[in-house]
């Protein structure tokens, strides 16, 4: 298809390619700025936990440990296996904390309750407590994410 | 080599009126490509930055020593990847910079062209 | 086509609200003039360059930099090592206070030799030494900031240096340090000098050199004052500033490479207890007043040696300030004394860094 006259002119050629550029260069530098500004995700693969600061649990007590920068709790089971959690809660990232005497998990943000697995049976929660795994190697208790090796 | 092609087809259409259609097809053909290319470049540079190191093991709940504080700690990257990555994004600025000093010497020719004519202009008047 | 319609209906829209249109006119209708002197008027917009980079990778220092004795070294340390491209980030930090202190000498000197500070610009010189008091203020506050064993012994020095004037010194080196000895009380006040009153305080003061230099036009050497024919003049938009962003681009690309191979490094945290480390040094931008101090001897007749020097060092710097009050005289022999002491001064300044640094 012929046209009369050209789409643009040189000017308006000019204008564009300087403009262009400029817009490439800055977009180049908002990776690097981007990637400083987001650093990569704290949560670790593994936490190795001394076992024997939760050998002598009572089946069905339960104790704290660090998971990176959240709470968790290690539970032992009746059968001498562990179940570990992530206490926080799965609506607006609260700390839940254990009431022993009910057997269940409460968050205070906005009355949720989780039964003594994690599931969620009151309240807001929409999703149970994180499971992690939680296996005994030698000396240590190593609680990992659940479905890696 | 594109640049010089850029750089010749320029000053050819800055004389010429454009007429063939093949000189038309030409022009917009590697107008084309020129625009793709620099679409296409800064998706390049975000790739070498876009690779995130995977998250260390951590041990918690032990107490751990603290590491005796080094006298000095020395700048630098992290390791091959960042270092090959720092001196790519240090080799595409350096070239984005001298292609955007050769854009900006057209655009400063065009001005002072324009700048000329309009003194010449208010003589005149 | 239709890129073009609706990149004019989207200008339009915000022409009919915001008006900006009158800001793209001046800069259309200012007119730089083009002399021997137009080279001296990029060392402006690369001082504003080099501000605009410190801003930002300041602020992006600062979403990880915590600023308590306990944590100071180790956050910057960790900037260093954990954060992703952080030990680039504070080395741009870093050089671009280097360049931007070294293009305010230059821009300084430049203006006092081809004397732009001549009527009606006085001001305009006057805020700019403002503006070299904050950029100096602000290397010196930030210098203490990593926390390091020579930043804190630089600082004990430097904030020791207002004790020696008489009456006033006192209050200011404990305004300084708050309180007489340098604590975590002095690492807070000097960020919050460095990151709040400092920016506001510059800003302000650059609004007003800003809105000066547009008002009064750029100014001519003297011998084109009043000359009736037609001098040659660029307009500012689009031809100066296409001139401007190639020497900004340069400057950008020479920044980031030298900040790439330059990195600085990062002593170990800095006990108030220990002994000063040897060979403390300040900045290189300091190292002249530093020897300078250095060589006043202890006393001289009946005042302190380090009373005198100061007093001499505020004298020169009021001088400054009212440079073009004193130089009202340009054309004549006056006016060639000053241009002298201009040159005489930077000899001072770079031969008395050089010794400093041999020493």
């Amino acid at each position: 298809m012929k046209i009369k006259h050209s789409l643009f002119n040189r000017r308006e050629f000019l204008n564009w390619l300087l403009g262009g550029w400029v817009g490439v260069f800055v977009v180049s530098l908002v990776s690097p700025i981007a990637k400083f500004i987001f650093p990569p995700y704290q949560e670790p693969d593994k936490v190795a936990l001394p076992l024997v600061d939760f050998k002598d649990l009572e089946p069905g007590a339960l104790k704290n440990f660090p998971w990176g920068a959240k709470p968790a709790f290690i539970r032992k089971n009746g059968d001498g296996s562990y179940l570990a959690i992530v206490g926080v809660c799965t609506h607006l990232d609260c700390n839940v904390t254990y009431l022993a005497d009910q057997k269940k998990f409460f968050c205070a943000c906005h009355d949720g309750w989780y039964d003594e697995n994690g599931l969620n049976i009151s309240g807001p929660p929409p999703r149970p407590l994180r499971k992690l795994r939680a296996d005994v190697d030698g000396e240590n208790l190593v609680v990992k994410k659940e479905g890696v090796a | 080599m594109i640049l010089w092609r850029i750089h010749s087809h320029l000053r050819r259409t800055s004389k010429i009126r454009l007429s063939s259609p093949g000189a038309k097809r030409r022009r917009d053909r590697f107008v084309f490509s020129f625009v793709l290319i620099f679409i296409i470049s800064p998706a390049f540079v975000i790739g070498t930055f876009a690779e995130q190191p995977s998250p260390k093991e951590k041990t918690a709940a032990h107490q751990v020593q603290p590491l005796p504080q080094p006298e000095k700690i020395d700048a630098a990257p992290k390791d091959a990847r960042e270092r090959t990555a720092v001196y790519v994004f240090l080799a595409w600025l350096w070239a984005a910079i001298f292609v955007l000093i050769y854009v900006l010497r057209l655009q400063i020719k065009e001005s002072d062209r324009l700048n000329r004519l309009k003194l010449f202009r208010d003589e005149k008047k | 086509m239709i890129l073009k319609k609706s990149a004019l209906s989207v200008k339009t829209w915000f022409e009919d609200r915001l008006g900006l249109s009158v800001v793209l006119d001046f800069m259309r209708k200012k007119k730089v003039p083009q002399n021997k002197h137009t080279p001296w008027s990029y060392t402006g917009s690369a001082i504003l360059l080099f501000f605009m980079i410190q801003v930002i990778t300041g602020i992006m220092l600062a979403f990880y930099y915590k600023p308590t004795l306990g944590e100071a070294n180790k956050s910057v340390a960790r900037i260093m090592t954990e954060v992703p491209l952080g030990w680039i980030i504070r080395s741009i930090h870093f050089w671009s206070a280097t360049f931007m202190i070294a293009f305010v000498f230059v821009h300084l000197f430049s203006i006092w030799i081809i004397k732009s500070y001549r009527k009606p610009r006085e001001l305009t010189w006057m805020t700019g030494a403002f503006l070299l008091l904050f950029s100096l203020a602000f290397g010196f506050t930030g210098y203490l900031l990593p926390w390091d064993d020579l930043s804190l012994s630089a600082t004990k020095v430097g904030t020791d240096i207002p004790n020696a004037i008489p009456v006033v010194g006192k209050i200011f080196t404990k305004l300084l340090r708050g309180g007489e000895d340098i604590t975590g009380d002095t690492l807070s006040r000097f960020f919050t000098l460095h990151i709040c009153l400092l920016p506001l305080a510059l800003l302000l003061i650059l609004a007003i050199h800003f809105y000066l230099i547009q008002k009064l036009e750029m100014s001519l050497p003297w011998r084109d004052e009043g000359k009736k024919e037609e001098l040659k003049e660029l307009p500012f938009w689009p031809n100066f500033v296409c001139r401007e962003m190639i020497v900004w681009l340069i400057l950008f690309g020479v920044l980031v490479t030298v900040a790439v191979f330059l990195p600085p490094s990062l002593g170990k945290a800095a006990d108030l207890m220990a002994a000063a480390p040897k060979g403390i040094k300040p900045e290189w931008y300091f190292l002249f007043l530093f020897q300078t101090l250095k060589i006043f001897p202890a006393k001289i007749l009946f005042i302190d040696g380090e009373t005198l020097a100061v007093l001499l060092i505020l004298a020169a710097c009021v001088l400054l300030l009212f440079l073009p009050f004193i130089d009202n005289k340009p054309t004549e022999r006056k006016g060639k004394i000053i241009t002298g002491l201009a040159f005489a001064t930077i000899a001072y300044a770079v031969l008395m860094s050089i010794w400093s640094l041999l020493t």
